[in-house]
């Protein structure tokens, strides 16, 4: 296709600017090839020093008590991301508070609100396993404080319980009593009818009512359980195991010698221009 | 009993609001008068700052009005006042970045005549461009086709076809498209710079690529940025003296264009409220609400924040913006102006569903630098983003095409940074070698043009004068 007079020609263009560059690399050599190749090869070097470094997540479900939490997630995520709890956690981990790995783990350990009641913990480590431990620890930790007020409702709980189940075994003598009563009532032969009459009336009346507090204690009784159901209280937990990442966490040397070498390629080639002109 | 609005603060307060909201629309309204070039170019920050500027200002005098989004009332106040002032500082630095003087020195110089340099080739680069981009459309086109749900028509939201439905050419589309529309700007209009009528094949690529945002359901913000985008290097292009005649033809082809879009924009917002999400009955509240308090109700919490209450923490500020922001992917600026103007559980779950809230500009500047160190922010970050918008400008001009075309996605991240205050997006990766690249091509193209205009050096083009 022709271009209209005064039109820029693409192929002169391109292939002029191109060939312009090349031109550039080509009689700067030393400069923009072999000194980038030489900072990459140094790089690749240095990268292979550099400690490595693991990463683990877990996804945690925050627990409740009696169905309500104990804390909100919003607070919990600012509390994982705190210096306080950061420290707190390094001790439970028993590592020097000086040591490369603490510090690793204080400053990567991070919390993510997910969902409603799930957040995402992350942590590095120089090994994996001290990474997967940071998340496992930061878990128990969260679930430690939250066992004191479990605990306490538990016991709250229990106790109400036992109380209950008092209260349900002397309904049942009642009840048992009454029977006994009712059924020894309609035995003995009275000379009164009407006073005979007025007892069995009394005594169905009794047998009803301690049925109906029987019925409310039994009521009362299961409602107590059911707050004690794993699905109203549960504790703070993972809920799928530990993900260590496999590969390190810093990039790969590959990569490190491959950014050192465009950058210096960059800088070279527009010394390399400067050097043209 | 006297009506609030006759109590003499309220009427001072609002006349402080008006007169002060009133210098950058009389800016931006003789921009568009005298220099229409101008206003093309700045057609995107413009029609954004007038937009925000009245939802403020309906806050401020119409105030306490309620906030669907926020759930709370906001206003009255003079919260006019310093987004006024910070759009004024804008308009201000792009109006000293175009003086006449300085553009005319542009086209005096015969630097632009690139064509006459270089030998004739075997086909014109726009030509290439063509082909290339309306390989593209169609391969775009034959993918929205091919996988069948076509949004208008089965009444689904944008998102939700691009997210179940959107192929790769779709998704590359939502990701370069403003970019795409500025590349086919250039080719657009590059003829006048030759005194040659406008290349209509290009026109007609653009206008393929808004019909198809059309039909996957695009309401306004897309048909607005690609729009933008498109027309700001026709400005550059006629900002020449000589452009005059083209200016007035041209002027009539953007009125029919225009009309044609705005119909386009109404019949699409329509379809979205009355058949997609079926709100045909309060249709009414919620453009109201979109249109004058959406705009201006995340710039009131920072004036009430900053300005009110001097709450600002520069500290928190940076380290929400640029280390620890809730979702790292999206723009970190719009969350934190969120989980400060909202309850943060709440911030969360609309982060989460994949919305966000309108705004950020000038807000980030002021929830770092405070009410006087945010002025200066302001003030430093648009001489700077006027200043390559200018540098932009002379490419154009200059058809320097290798370096405008990789200064392009720095000029997105640029305005996006001055529409809606995303700064994390400077720290990225791949904004540093985005960066790298065009400083990169910007020197090999200038060192080769000068090698052009004067092939044996500097002191042969001494002994030529």
């Amino acid at each position: 296709m022709r271009e209209s007079p005064g039109a820029v020609p693409g192929d002169q263009y391109l292939g002029g600017l191109l060939m312009f560059m090349y031109q550039t690399i080509r009689t700067n050599l030393l400069l923009t090839i072999v000194l980038p190749l030489i900072a990459m090869a140094m790089a690749y070097m240095v990268a292979m020093q550099l400690p490595s470094v693991s990463a683990a997540q877990g996804t945690v479900r925050i627990g409740r008590v009696d169905g309500a939490e104990t804390v909100s997630l919003p607070g919990v995520v600012s509390r994982i991301n705190s210096l306080p709890f950061k420290q707190r956690l390094i001790q439970a981990l028993q590592l020097p508070s000086n040591s490369a790995a603490a510090r690793l783990v204080a400053g990567s350990l991070s919390a993510k609100q997910e969902a409603s009641e799930i957040m995402n913990v992350s942590a590095r480590a120089p090994v994996a396993q001290q990474a997967a431990d940071a998340v496992r620890a930061t878990v128990s930790l969260l679930d430690e404080d939250q066992r004191g007020i479990r605990d306490t409702f538990e016991a709250n709980i229990k106790e109400q319980l036992a109380t209950n189940d008092a209260t349900i075994a002397g309904l049942l003598e009642n009840q048992d009593s009454l029977t006994a009563l009712t059924k020894e009532s309609s035995k003995s032969a009275t000379d009164e009818p009407t006073s005979a009459a007025l007892q069995k009336v009394w005594l169905a009346d009794l047998v009803s009512r301690n049925q109906q507090r029987l019925a409310a204690a039994k009521a009362e009784r299961n409602a107590l359980v059911a707050r004690l159901g794993t699905w109203r209280t549960y504790p703070t937990a993972l809920t799928d195991d530990v993900f260590v990442s496999s590969t390190p966490v810093f990039l790969k040397p590959v990569v490190i010698a491959l950014l050192v070498g465009c950058v210096a390629f960059a800088v070279l080639f527009i010394s390399a221009l400067f050097r043209r002109a | 009993m006297t009506a609030f609005w006759l109590d003499s603060d309220y009427l001072l307060a609002a006349l402080l609001s008006v007169v002060i909201g009133a210098i950058p629309l009389t800016a931006s309204l003789w921009i568009a008068v005298k220099r229409p070039a101008l206003a093309m170019i700045f057609f995107f920050f413009l029609f954004a700052f007038a937009w925000r500027l009245g939802s403020v200002l309906c806050i401020d005098l119409f105030g306490p009005v309620f906030s669907d989004q926020l759930e709370r009332s906001i206003g009255p106040g003079n919260s006019t006042v310093p987004i006024a002032v910070s759009q004024a500082i804008v308009i201000a630095a792009l109006l000293f970045s175009f003086r006449p003087q300085r553009v005319q020195e542009l086209f005096s110089t015969n630097e632009f005549g690139l064509a006459n340099r270089l030998p004739p080739g075997r086909f014109a680069l726009s030509d290439l461009a063509f082909w290339a981009v309306a390989l593209f459309v169609i391969a775009l086109w034959a993918e929205l086709f091919v996988r069948g749900s076509i949004p208008l028509f089965v009444g689904i939201e944008r998102y939700d076809y691009s997210r179940l439905y959107g192929g790769v050419l779709h998704h590359r589309l939502l990701e370069w498209g403003p970019m795409l529309a500025f590349q086919l700007g250039v080719f657009f209009a590059g003829p006048l710079l030759h005194g040659k009528p406008l290349d209509w094949r290009i026109g007609a690529l653009f206008a393929t690529l808004i019909l198809y945002l059309f039909f996957v359901g695009h309401r306004f913000s897309s048909f607005y940025a690609y729009t933008s985008f498109f027309i700001m290097p026709i400005g550059v292009v006629l900002l020449s003296n000589r452009a005059e005649r083209a200016m007035k033809s041209i002027s009539r082809y953007l009125a029919i264009a225009g009309a044609v879009l705005s119909l386009l924009i109404a019949v699409a917002i329509t379809h979205s409220y009355v058949v997609v999400r079926g709100e045909g009955a309060q249709i009414l509240s919620k453009l109201f609400q979109r249109i004058m308090i959406q705009q201006g109700e995340m710039w009131w919490m920072t004036y009430e924040r900053v300005f009110l209450h001097g709450d600002w923490n520069s500290g928190l500020a940076a380290y929400k913006l640029f280390v620890g922001p809730f979702d790292q992917s999206r723009n970190s600026t719009m969350q934190f102006l969120m989980e400060l103007g909202m309850p943060v559980e709440r911030a969360h779950f609309v982060l989460t569903q994949g919305a966000s809230y309108t705004g950020g500009w000038p807000e980030v500047y002021f929830e770092l630098g405070g009410p006087v160190g945010g002025f200066i922010l302001v003030a430093a970050s648009a001489i700077a983003f006027s200043e390559f918008l200018f540098l932009l400008s002379r490419c154009v001009i200059q058809e320097r095409f290798a370096t405008s075309f990789f200064l392009t996605p720095i000029l997105f991240t640029m305005s996006i940074a001055v529409i809606s205050g995303m700064l994390n997006s400077f720290i990225q990766v791949t904004f540093i070698i985005k960066l790298a690249v065009a400083l990169v091509v910007y020197i090999a193209e200038d060192r080769w043009r000068s090698k052009l205009h004067y092939p044996n050096g500097l002191l042969v083009s001494k002994h030529e004068a």
